[in-house]
């Protein structure tokens, strides 16, 4: 009796729950850092429409936001309010770090290219190639 | 010997199967709670991430500025560079709409750039020619955006962003 308790502390018959726990607790971490991450640079607003953009998930964005603020823009990185005067030093600070650095301009819809344009000349004045403007799916 | 009695004196009291069997089969804590609450954390969680939509990037090129040319700082690997071959479409604002002038087109409303372009780059030439978008600063963005939506659609995949132009 006592020899059976030890070679068999999980008699047949017992469901073992402790590996699906271990794994679900794997996934909800995930899902939480995850989840953090992609709030950490999408602010939540309408983006203009397109229907011909891509996907793309690029190895080390840069995501700049520009929001409306009555008639003043906002313009963000990373959650922080920047002036555009000082995106460019940014920019190209970032890119001499991680030359592989993808900028993304995530602009509202309801906003003017002059609003755009600030970014955009501060992009170009750091040497930036290519930025990538965040668009909605549809028409 | 007298620790071990009472025990299966237990286990011949309760049989098989009756009711001390079953309250040795549950010692330990009770997982069912917990894995129904864990359960739902995961749903919850899964859910949350995907109904975050997705988003779709157009690449917009920017031409090198001569007058950065020499600044110090890096070029980025995929510096947008010019082939003969390009356009310039000019977009400003008239009466309350977006026009566009460039290819061909004088002052025509977004919906005849489709059109135009089917005409130009239908020869197999989308490969090899540049669009440049230049817009006003009171043009809205989102008419930018559906002007190089357009462009990409016709298959140019070289398409470049400008600022406006001095008045």
């Amino acid at each position: 009796m006592r020899r059976r308790i030890f070679h068999a502390p999980h008699p047949p018959g017992r469901v073992n729950v402790t590996p699906m726990i271990d794994v679900i607790m794997v996934l909800i971490v995930f899902y939480l850092i995850v989840g953090q991450m992609a709030a950490e640079s999408r602010l939540n607003m309408p983006l203009p429409m397109a229907e011909a953009g891509t996907r793309r998930i690029a190895p080390e964005p840069l995501v700049i936001n520009i929001i409306p603020e009555g008639d003043r823009v906002r313009i963000e990185v990373e959650l922080r309010r920047i002036e555009a005067g000082a995106l460019a030093e940014l920019i190209r600070a970032r890119t001499a770090r991680r030359p592989d650095t993808s900028v993304q301009i995530r602009a509202h819809r309801s906003l003017s290219f002059g609003a755009v344009e600030s970014v955009v000349r501060a992009c170009r004045a750091a040497g930036v190639g290519v930025v990538h403007i965040a668009t909605e799916p549809g028409e | 010997m007298t620790r071990g009695r009472p025990r299966r004196v237990s286990r011949r009291a309760g049989g098989p199967g009756g009711a001390l069997r079953q309250w040795e089969m549950h010692f330990g804590p009770n997982m069912t709670p917990m894995v129904d609450v864990v359960m739902v954390i995961l749903i919850f969680f899964m859910a949350g991430t995907a109904v975050i939509a997705p988003e779709l990037f157009l690449a917009a090129g920017l031409p090198a500025d001569p007058s950065v040319q020499d600044a110090p700082g890096p070029t980025q690997r995929d510096a947008f560079e010019l082939p003969a071959a390009r356009f310039t479409l000019r977009l400003s604002r008239r009466s309350g709409r977006t026009v566009i002038d460039g290819l061909g087109l004088r002052a025509e409303l977004v919906d005849a750039l489709g059109a135009r372009l089917r005409d130009v780059v239908n020869d197999g030439s989308a490969g090899e020619i540049a669009v440049l978008i230049q817009p006003d600063s009171d043009v809205p963005f989102s008419d930018v955006v559906a002007v190089h939506d357009r462009v990409a659609a016709a298959g140019v995949s070289r398409i470049g962003l400008l600022e406006s132009p001095p008045r």
